[in-house]
């Protein structure tokens, strides 16, 4: 039976069959292949919620090996376990609305949350000082747009004078918008062309086919 | 024995300390804060189209709340805080939704959690305006989790999907017995995406498929890929991240962190500009220059 599920025809087959069962009440109302569908995207959501296992498990096996070398930071990997298996086991048996569950999402989880998302300051700051230079000419015309739009962004600016919003709107509206939509519409066509490569079998590594294998 | 290197200030402003200017950014961010100035701000156009899409609403009315992370919450707090407000003050019924664990303590560090009677930033206003749980609002819990499954069931078919909320109490008896399908959604609000919104499932199957007005409380990098969805008419309206949250602010004659973060943010936008300004005099006045000498072959070499 392994044996038969690990071939790329029949994994093949069961890519086709989801992708139909998914894709076809977007086009035709049949109500009992939709709730067919419905069920699916359940089960889908459910073992994706189970593979953050899988990252509890590598996460935790990297961090014990850290530890037990004694690496460079190794007290920091035992403060991440504790405080990662403690929200779970608070979590799983107290529940998600216990006090001491939001005192944990509120004393760790937000903090950080908020610190990591900050700290980007520095890096930007130190970038504006030291990385962004003219080198050449169309490097000085991105930093003249992102100065001019930066100028127009700062809130007295506009209160002062009117002509940096008008600059501003002008490359919001024409180069902003059209790159905004040249990068959405590329990602757009390569999800499309990934997604049928994955049905014509063209993308083994993301079916998880073993090429030597079959 | 070299010569010693005298002082030059194209050097120095090509290679300022870096603790130079991590001092600078603290100042310039905690002086407004501890010593407010006042600096005067403009309300904008998508501001202003945010803010009539909130006026318009009634009392009864449904509203879709979907959940921000504490990742774009501390950008979007003020816009955040403003539009719940105007909500509440319109008597606005609310459905909140999340599709990350800490959305739920985000929106109950604002509205406050009835069950363990803890307060938020707006319950003071709750209790004068008797906005209360399950009355007025209802919490679903992490439904968006469901993927597609979840945005069609809400907009499709809500009463053979959605019986509870996210503690498992019915919803039976509530002001959801009136929500069928999209068409009784009056507004969507989504409270603080981290990128853009329009594309997401509220966009394709509620704003699209039924007109509902769909509105965004966006962080700074998702501003120009919603202005996109504003121009297709799917997305109504959004806040500039925190910025639009204080021009709101201002609107709703509510001042909060919004405004008072405005002097930051001037002073913050200046200073990064002056820093790429003097950065590229001490490139042009010191730093091409030695790199060309760096490049160019000596006299030594040639022999």
């Amino acid at each position: 039976m392994s044996l038969l599920l690990k071939r790329k025809d029949v994994i093949l087959t069961i890519v086709a069959f989801c992708f139909s069962l998914t894709v076809i009440p977007y086009f035709f109302d049949v109500p009992a292949l939709e709730t067919y569908a419905n069920n699916l995207n359940k089960i889908v959501t459910v073992i994706i919620t189970g593979a953050f296992t899988i990252s509890l498990y590598a996460q935790t096996r990297r961090n014990v090996m850290m530890i037990k070398r004694r690496s460079s930071g190794w007290i920091y990997q035992v403060i991440q376990l504790l405080l990662v298996y403690v929200m779970i086991s608070i979590g799983l048996f107290l529940g998600q609305t216990s006090i001491p569950y939001t005192w944990l999402i509120e004393a760790f989880v937000m903090p950080c949350s908020v610190v990591l998302y900050s700290i980007a300051t520095f890096y930007m700051i130190s970038a504006g000082a030291r990385a962004f230079r003219a080198r050449n000419f169309n490097s000085f015309l991105f930093l003249l747009a992102a100065v001019l739009v930066l100028f127009a962004q700062a809130p007295m600016t506009e209160s002062l004078m009117p002509w940096p919003a008008v600059i501003r709107e002008y490359l919001g509206s024409t180069f902003g918008k059209t790159v905004g939509r040249v990068f959405g519409l590329g990602l757009s066509i390569s999800v499309i062309v990934l997604g049928v490569r994955t049905l014509l079998g063209k993308e083994p590594a993301t079916l998880g086919i073993m090429e030597e294998g079959g | 024995m070299g010569e010693k290197e005298g002082f030059n200030i194209f050097k120095a402003m090509a290679y300022i300390d870096r603790k130079y200017l991590f001092l600078m950014i603290f100042v310039v961010v905690l002086g407004p804060i501890l010593f407010p100035i006042g600096i005067p701000i403009k309300v904008g156009k998508n501001t202003r189209l945010y803010y009539s899409y909130l006026d318009e609403l009634e009392s009864g009315d449904v509203v879709y709340w979907i959940g921000a992370t504490y990742r774009s919450f501390m950008e979007v707090k003020s816009g955040y805080v403003a539009t719940l407000r105007t909500i509440i003050e319109k008597d606005a019924k609310l459905i909140v939704v999340y599709s990350e664990g800490d959305e739920q303590a985000v929106f109950q560090s604002v509205m406050g959690n009835p069950d363990t009677n803890t307060p938020g930033i707006l319950t003071p206003l709750m209790e004068k305006s008797d906005y209360k749980y399950m009355e007025d609002y209802v919490e679903l819990g992490m439904i968006l989790v469901g993927g597609e499954a979840a945005y069609v069931s809400l907009a499709r078919n809500f009463q053979d999907f959605i019986h509870n909320d996210y503690k498992g109490t019915s919803i039976e008896g509530t002001f959801l017995d009136e929500v069928h399908t999209a068409e009784d959604i009056a507004l969507i609000v989504h409270a603080g995406p981290l990128g853009g919104i329009g594309a997401d499932g509220f966009g394709r199957h509620f704003a699209l498929d039924f007109g509902v007005p769909y509105l965004g409380n966006v962080i700074g990098v998702g501003i120009s890929t919603t202005q996109a969805w504003i121009d297709t008419g799917i997305v109504k309206g959004m806040l500039e991240s925190g910025r639009g949250g204080a021009e709101l602010e201002f609107l709703i004659g509510h001042p909060g962190v919004g405004l008072r973060a405005m002097d930051c943010m001037t002073l913050g936008h200046y200073y990064f500009i002056a820093l790429v300004i003097v950065g590229n005099i001490g490139y042009f006045g010191w730093e091409r220059q030695a790199m060309l000498e760096e490049k160019r072959p000596t006299g030594d070499e040639q022999i």
